[in-house]
């Protein structure tokens, strides 16, 4: 009998041993899992982080020699200018104009590597506001297309950032000046509309719109959906900078258009209420 | 009276550029050239400059560490320092800022538009402001 309860005690203690053991691994397994995901995660992020200082750094440093090239084209365009044949003349504006559109395109890709750089301080900012910061920054081009802005809506002061909002608002009215109908002059309609929580904004134009098969590469970067030998030239970055600030600051954009009809750009921000969310599902 | 400018310029394309741009804008400078921190420095304090044009990412000695000194040098501290450099970084603009810079421009693509920056600085340090 002693015996028996001995044999007992001994497999019961083996099977709570094997059991321990067992346990112990899986939980030894769950714990290394989650150190993978935090590894995972965290070296993403630094990767993340050194992509966005290369890209800052790059971009940066390839404006400095843009300077001295743009410098002393203008410079001889200026001095010598009357000295030149024509044909020199045009070949030294070509050149012009292409070293003023990569700092263009220099600055844009700052920008983009900025925008989703630092961490977003936020104040109140009225809609309407940042709608004119945008506009008024645009004062040349829209004066040298003729372009109308009219804003419907009621004004509605969302918790943003100022110049990140100011910046969307600069490059979507941007766009559609510059991808206007030639036949006739661009008008850029805002409406406002805040819905609870959320504030909804359009923005249409009357420009020459996109193919809206191709509306899924509208805001990646680099993309362009007019070809680069055709009147409308821009860097293919605008849009992306768009997205990426829309995001950030916890909103989701759409795109529509009719190809020769115009585009609508739809963004849909937290308002007041309801700030420091993530982006909205 | 001649008044000079001390442009601290490590780039000899923009320190030409820009040299060219003030003798276009500001009849009554001299612009002399140094082309590093070091010798920056060094030119600031034998000669103290009307004004100071300073580029932030120099040799030897960068553009804050200009400022700084400049700063806490009695003798210097009122001459007019104006950072012209490639950089908007925020961390840049304040940095200079702190250190008391008396303004921040990002030079600018384009020779008319160096002349254009060139005859603002002139029109506010030599015919408004009153330099000591």
């Amino acid at each position: 009998m002693i015996i028996a309860l001995w044999i007992i005690l001994v497999v019961v203690t083996i099977v709570l041993i094997c059991v321990y053991v067992k346990f112990r691994e899986k939980n030894i397994l769950f714990i290394n899992n989650n150190d993978d995901k935090t590894d995972d995660k965290e070296s993403l992020q630094e990767l993340n982080d050194d992509l966005e200082q290369l890209l800052y750094i790059a971009s940066h440093d390839l404006r400095e020699p843009l300077v001295g090239v743009a410098g002393f084209i203008s410079l001889v365009l200026k001095n010598y200018g009357d000295r030149l044949g024509d044909e020199a003349e045009s070949f030294l504006k070509e050149a012009l104009e292409a070293s003023k559109l990569m700092e263009q395109k220099i600055d844009d890709i700052l920008t983009l590597s900025r925008a989703g750089k630092h961490e977003i301080q936020s104040d109140p900012v009225s809609l309407k506001k940042a709608i004119d910061i945008g506009w008024t920054s645009l004062n040349g081009l829209k004066k040298e297309k003729k372009a109308k802005l009219e804003i419907t809506g009621e004004d509605v002061v969302i918790n943003s950032n100022r110049t990140m909002i100011s910046q969307v608002f600069q490059n979507l009215i941007g766009n559609a000046i510059k991808y206007k109908h030639p036949d006739r002059d661009p008008v850029i309609k805002i409406g406002i509309s805040r819905n609870k929580d959320l504030v909804t904004i359009s923005v249409s134009d009357n420009g020459i719109g996109f193919d809206p098969n191709q509306s899924h590469r509208i805001f990646q970067a680099f993309q362009r959906l007019h070809s680069s030998e055709s009147e409308y030239e821009g860097t293919g970055i605008g849009l992306a900078i768009v997205k990426k600030i829309v995001v950030k600051l916890g909103g989701q954009i759409s795109a529509n258009s009719i190809e020769g009809d115009g585009s609508t750009f739809t963004m849909v921000l937290p308002s007041v209420e309801n700030v420091k969310g993530n982006p909205i599902n | 009276m001649l008044k000079e400018i001390l442009l601290i310029e490590d780039s000899s394309a923009d320190a030409k550029l820009i040299s060219i741009a003030i003798q276009n804008t500001i009849p009554n400078a001299i612009v002399r050239v140094a082309n590093d921190g070091e010798s920056g420095l060094n030119e600031i304090s034998l000669r103290k400059p009307y004004l100071i044009l300073l580029d932030l990412n120099l040799p030897k000695k960068s553009g804050i560490e200009i400022l700084n000194e400049i700063h806490s040098d009695p003798s210097l501290h009122s001459i007019p320092v104006i950072v012209l450099t490639n950089s908007t970084s925020p961390r840049d603009i304040e940095a200079a800022y702190s250190a008391c810079a008396n303004a921040y421009i990002r030079k600018p693509v384009g020779f008319e538009y160096i002349l254009d920056a060139m005859s603002v600085i002139k029109k506010f340090w030599f015919d408004l402001a009153v330099v000591s």
